[in-house]
C-alpha cells in the first residue's frame, strides 16, 4: 500500500478511534451523572425527611422545656426586676427576641455591657 | 604574555561562528522578540528561544557529552558533561511533556465537560485537522511517522505535540513545537474568520442557559474513570492520560492542597523552563535550517484550521439536533488550546449579542479537546510507535 492510501486509512482509523474513545466517555460520564443525581435526590429525601423529624422533636422538647420552665424564669425575671426598680412588679409575658440577628449593633453592644459584668477568676 | 593573549583571543566564540548559526541567533531573537513585545505564549517561546539561542553560540560546551569510563565494571565520571545536555534528556527520555500534563490536570476544572457530557464529541471532532494535516504532508512527501508528528500540531496542545513528535520524528521536535506554539498563541486570529464563516447569525446570537453544576463525586470519580479507560484504550498514550488524570484526581480530592498546589505551580513552572528550554536546544541551524521547517510551518496552519472546522460542523450539527438550543460557535473551542480557544467563542458570541456568557459552555469542549488529543497521539503511537 502506497503511503497516501495508508494515510487516507489512518485518517479513518484515527477519527474513528477518537470519536468512539469519546463517545464511550460521553456514555460513561452520562451514566454516572444519572446514577449521581438518583443519590442526591435520595441523600435530599433523606436531609428533608431528618429535618422535619428533628422540628418536630425540636418543637416537642420547646413545649415541655416551656411548661417546666415557664415559671422559674418568671420567678427569676421578676425577682431580677424587683431588685433592680425596687417596685413590686408582676410580669405578665416574656417574649423571646427570634432574631437576634436583626439588630447585629444593638446585641454586640449588650454583649459587651454584659461581658464587662463578667466576674474574672483570679489565680 | 602575548601567548596567554593570543590563546584568550583564539578561543573566543567570534572566529568559529558560521552564517546558518547567525540566521539561528536572529530567529532565537524573533521568538524572544514575539514572546515579550507580542505576548505570543511567552511561557514557552521565551524558554524555547533562549534555548535555540544559546545552542547556537559555538564554543560554550553547555550540551558536551558526559565522558564515563568503566572501571570494575562501575560506570566513572571522567567529565560531567554540559548542563544543557543533561537538561535536554528531558525531554529526550520524555519526562517533561507528562509532568506538564500532571500540573495541567490540577489547574484543569472539567466541570463544564461533566455538566454537558455531550461536549465530549465536539472535542472528537476537533481533531479533524491533525489527520488532514496528516494526510496532506504524506502528499508534501513526509513520511508516515512524520506527517503524524506534524498533524498532532492541529491537536494545539504543545506537550502532546512533543510526546508524539519524540516517539515518531525526534528529528523535527524544534520547528513543530515552534509552530505548535505559535499557533496556539493565534488561536485569537487563527478561528474567528472561520468561526463567522462557518456559522450564521442567528447560530453565533443562540443564547445557552447556564449549564448545572457537577457533583463532586462525579468530579472525584471522573478522573479515575477516564484514567481506567484512556489507559486501556490506547496504552501508549499512558504517560499522558495518567498524569493529567492524576494531577485532576489531587485538585478534586480536596484532601492534598499542598500536593495540589505544588503539581500546577512549582512543578509546572521548573518543568515548563526546562521544557521550553530543551526543546530551544534541539533548534540548531542544521536541524532547523531546511526546506522542512518552512512545510511544517504552513502545515500547522492546515492543522489548526481544519481541527477548528471540524468542531465547527459538529457544533452545527449539534445546534440543528438540539432544535437551536446549542450555539455552534462552542465548536471551534474543541482544539485544546485552554482557555485560549474558550475565550475566542465566547468573545466571538459577544460580538453579536452583548448578554451572551458562552465561556462556560466553551470550556466544555475545550478541555474535551486534551483528551482527545492525547487519544488521537496514542492512536497514532499505537499504528506507528512500533
Amino acid at each position: 500500500m502506497d503511503n497516501v492510501s495508508e494515510a487516507l486509512l489512518v485518517l479513518v482509523v484515527g477519527m474513528g478511534g477518537v470519536f468512539g474513545s469519546l463517545i464511550f466517555f460521553y456514555l460513561v460520564i452520562s451514566l454516572l451523572n444519572k446514577i449521581d443525581s438518583y443519590f442526591v435526590k435520595k441523600e435530599e429525601r433523606i436531609r428533608a425527611g431528618g429535618l422535619q423529624e428533628s422540628k418536630k422533636i425540636e418543637a416537642e422538647l420547646e413545649q415541655t422545656q416551656d411548661e417546666a420552665d415557664d415559671d422559674e424564669l418568671m420567678a427569676v425575671i421578676t425577682a431580677a426586676a424587683f431588685a433592680a426598680t425596687d417596685k413590686q412588679i408582676i410580669v405578665k409575658k416574656i417574649q423571646f427576641l427570634n432574631q437576634p440577628t436583626s439588630n447585629a449593633w444593638a446585641q454586640a453592644g449588650r454583649l459587651g455591657i454584659m461581658a464587662s459584668h463578667n466576674v474574672q477568676k483570679t489565680n | 604574555m602575548f601567548e596567554y593573549f593570543s590563546n584568550f583571543i583564539g578561543q573566543m566564540g567570534f572566529w568559529s561562528i558560521t552564517g546558518p548559526q547567525l540566521i539561528m541567533i536572529a530567529i532565537a531573537g524573533l521568538l524572544i522578540y514575539l514572546a515579550i513585545v507580542k505576548g505570543f505564549e511567552p511561557l514557552l517561546l521565551l524558554p524555547i528561544g533562549f534555548g535555540a539561542l544559546i545552542i547556537n553560540l559555538p564554543g560554550n560546551g553547555l550540551m558536551n557529552l558526559p565522558v564515563i569510563e568503566m572501571l570494575d565494571g562501575h560506570p566513572i565520571f571522567e567529565e560531567a558533561g554540559g548542563l544543557y545536555y543533561w537538561i535536554s534528556k528531558g525531554i529526550e527520555l520524555e519526562i517533561f511533556p507528562p509532568l506538564i500534563f500532571l500540573g495541567i490536570g490540577a489547574m484543569t476544572d472539567f466541570g463544564p465537560l461533566l455538566s454537558n457530557p455531550k461536549t465530549f464529541l465536539i472535542g472528537a471532532a476537533a481533531q479533524f485537522g491533525v489527520y488532514i494535516a496528516l494526510f496532506v504532508a504524506v502528499l508534501l512527501g513526509f513520511d508516515l511517522k512524520e506527517a503524524s508528528a506534524i498533524g498532532i500540531i492541529g491537536g494545539a496542545d504543545g506537550p502532546t505535540a512533543i510526546y508524539l513528535t519524540l516517539k515518531l520524528a525526534p528529528h523535527l521536535l524544534g520547528p513543530i513545537a515552534v509552530a505548535a506554539y505559535s499557533y496556539m498563541a493565534l488561536v485569537p486570529l487563527i478561528q474567528p474568520p472561520l468561526m463567522k464563516l462557518l456559522t450564521t447569525d442567528a447560530e453565533r446570537r443562540v443564547v445557552m442557559p447556564p449549564p448545572p453544576k457537577a457533583s463532586k463525586r462525579v468530579k472525584i470519580l471522573f478522573p479515575i474513570i477516564v484514567m481506567i479507560f484512556g489507559v486501556l484504550i490506547v496504552p501508549p498514550a499512558a504517560p499522558l492520560i495518567a498524569m493529567l488524570m492524576g494531577g485532576n484526581l489531587l485538585k478534586e480530592s480536596g484532601v492534598v492542597d499542598r500536593l495540589t498546589k505544588m503539581a500546577s505551580n512549582e512543578l509546572i513552572n521548573i518543568i515548563t523552563f526546562f521544557l521550553g528550554t530543551a526543546v530551544g536546544l534541539t533548534m540548531t541551524a542544521e536541524a532547523f535550517l531546511k526546506l522542512e521547517t518552512i512545510k511544517i510551518i504552513v502545515l500547522g496552519v492546515v492543522a489548526f484550521g481544519f481541527s477548528t472546522i471540524g468542531g465547527l460542523l459538529l457544533g452545527k450539527l449539534m445546534y440543528k439536533l438540539s432544535g437551536g438550543k446549542i450555539n455552534p460557535l462552542i465548536g471551534s473551542a474543541g482544539v485544546s488550546a485552554v482557555p485560549m480557544a474558550a475565550r475566542v467563542s465566547h468573545n466571538v458570541a459577544q460580538e453579536y449579542n452583548p448578554h451572551n456568557y458562552l465561556i462556560m459552555h466553551a470550556m466544555g469542549p475545550n478541555v474535551a479537546g486534551v483528551v482527545g488529543t492525547a487519544i488521537a497521539a496514542g492512536i497514532l503511537i499505537a499504528i506507528f510507535g512500533t
